[in-house]
């Protein structure tokens, strides 16, 4: 269970082995989306009917960058410092994802798990966002 | 359908022109478009603008209207478009579309804007929710547009082998082609090891690497046949011109989306080479063809990727290409002799209409300074957030 206020409502769940992102799912043609979706895109499919999904926790790296000034509102951490952002391969869906990896083990093809990490203190538990880290410590 | 003719094009200098207001700008570039052809207000029969979110348009995006307002109020009809930074060619394809339609004998497509300074931020009017990309990847992760191009990058360096230097390079290209433009915002050639040693904004993309915003505006005026014959061989005619969306499956991480469907046998940027590839059929030319291209080259990346995924390269192609001088003006197909986005900063829905300005004065043999000799064929290729592509082809 995650403490404090998420970063935005609704954008994380508590999934079968704890909490994870919030997506969609085609009823029809089984597409997950993310973020929530209120319709499927995919052209082959005549769908409508939309489910509620936790993402998977686990993924691989498929790129990324190391963001070195700090971006405009509305991001806002405590002690920012420049960090890194990926893309996230979780099967057949690719997400965008702050990543908590040190800067030399980033690499393409990494293991990456979903992790939950503190962006502001507060006596109500601080706000968490969502970002991965290497599956494997190293 | 009938064929549409380029007579004028016209632009404002790109820079920062804090005490300009966009409207002024904007009858900066008609003014210029319509000297070019020896017309008058008094002969355009409607007017199609590329619409902002970022100020103008009476706050409504209404900015063919402001500029009529402004300029000359007689009845002819108003047509605002969206498309982010493809809207200029969205523009171009409407006002193409009512010429070749007959509705009209001659049409003005412009864009103006001027840009916030800085990273361009989340706009006003987005729904703060869960299911809103743009407002998770701000809120969320803070991925500011540079970060995407230097994921593309990164990728592109482990799928290809690309190596800093060679994006140095496509840089070092690219600004010593406005070295020779007197339109061009920075017109300062630079070094490799300049490029190198200019700050990392996204690694692996230095400063030198992205482009830069600014204020600008560019139009068009485009004809039917009947005013053509009148103008000469300065009316260019229009062989192709597209808008497209994108294909479901592009793996590509689009602007502001924070999530791909990647599947196999779907192009990357598809909504760009969707445009370009309906632009091809409708000239009914091949590559070969094509004697230049002006591309979105928001950084290093676009340089060598998109005329790989435009079909004029193999896959990892560029870099060599780049290498041999091929992209060069000179070269087997000059990329952005203008001197790109990354030489002019990019003024969002004003961008295409000047890629295709630059079309046009290339073909002609104006491009004093940066011309590219012999050029009959010309194309254009723009990507606006939100899965905005858009492909004009001129020929001469």
């Amino acid at each position: 269970m995650l403490t404090g206020r998420p970063v935005i409502d609704g954008l994380f769940t508590d999934g079968p082995e704890g909490p994870a992102l919030l997506g969609s799912r085609c009823a029809t043609c089984d597409e997950l989306y993310f973020p929530q979706v209120i319709g499927c895109r995919n052209p082959d499919c005549a769908g409508t009917a939309i489910e509620p999904a936790p993402l998977p926790r686990t993924g691989v790296l498929f790129s990324y960058t190391w963001q070195g000034y700090q971006p405009p509102a509305p991001f806002k951490v405590e002690n920012w410092n420049p960090y890194a952002i990926g893309m996230v391969d979780l099967g057949g869906l690719r997400i965008l994802s702050r990543l908590d990896v040190p800067r030399e083990v980033l690499s393409i093809g990494l293991p990456v798990s979903l992790a939950f990490d503190e962006m502001a203190s507060g006596e109500d538990g601080g706000v968490h966002g969502y970002t991965f880290t290497a599956a494997e410590k190293v | 359908m009938g064929s549409v003719y380029l007579l004028g094009a016209g632009a404002h200098p790109w820079g920062k022109f804090p005490t300009t207001p966009q409207v002024a700008l904007a009858r900066h570039a008609i003014s210029e478009a319509l000297d070019d052809c020896g017309r008058s207000w008094r002969d355009v029969g409607g007017v199609v603008a590329a619409s902002s979110r970022f100020e103008g348009g009476m706050g409504w995006g209404l900015h063919a209207n402001e500029i009529l307002h402004n300029t000359c109020e007689r009845g002819i009809p108003c047509v605002n478009v969206g498309g982010a930074c493809a809207a200029g060619a969205i523009a171009f394809a409407t006002a193409h579309a009512m010429v070749a339609s007959g509705q009209c004998d001659l049409v003005v497509a412009v864009g103006a804007e001027r840009m916030p300074k800085g990273f361009i931020t989340r706009p006003p009017g987005g729904v703060n929710d869960a299911g809103d990309h743009d407002f998770i990847r701000w809120k969320g992760m803070g991925a500011t547009n540079p970060a995407y191009w230097a994921m593309e990058a990164r990728r592109r360096q482990h799928d290809h082998g690309t190596s800093a230097e060679t994006f140095a390079k496509a840089s070092v290209m690219v600004h010593a082609n406005a070295v020779g433009n007197r339109r061009a915002r920075y017109r300062k050639a630079c070094t490799v090891d300049e490029v190198l040693a200019s700050p990392l904004v996204a690694d692996p993309l230095h400063l030198l690497e992205i482009c830069a915003v600014s204020d600008g505006a560019a139009a068009v005026v485009l004809g039917s046949e009947k005013f053509a014959r009148q103008q000469g061989a300065r009316a260019l005619r229009v062989a192709g011109c597209a808008t497209a969306t994108g294909s479901f499956g592009d793996p590509a991480m689009r602007i502001p989306m924070v999530s791909s469907n990647p599947r196999e046998g779907v192009s990357h940027t598809s909504e760009v080479v969707n445009a370009a590839n309906r632009a091809f059929e409708m000239a009914g030319i091949g590559h070969d063809d094509v004697d230049f291209l002006e591309i979105a080259d928001n950084s290093v990346w676009q340089v060598l990727a998109w005329p790989e995924l435009l079909g004029f390269a193999e896959p990892g192609e560029a870099d060599l290409m780049l290498e041999n001088g091929d992209l060069a003006i000179g070269g087997k197909l000059p990329v952005n002799p203008s001197g790109g986005f990354l030489s002019f900063g990019e003024a969002t829905t004003a961008q295409a209409l000047l890629q295709i300005c630059e079309l046009a004065w290339q073909l002609r043999g104006e491009a004093e300074g940066h011309q590219v000799s012999n050029a009959k064929v010309a194309m254009s290729a723009v990507l606006g957030l939100g899965a905005n592509g858009g492909s004009i082809i001129l020929q001469k």
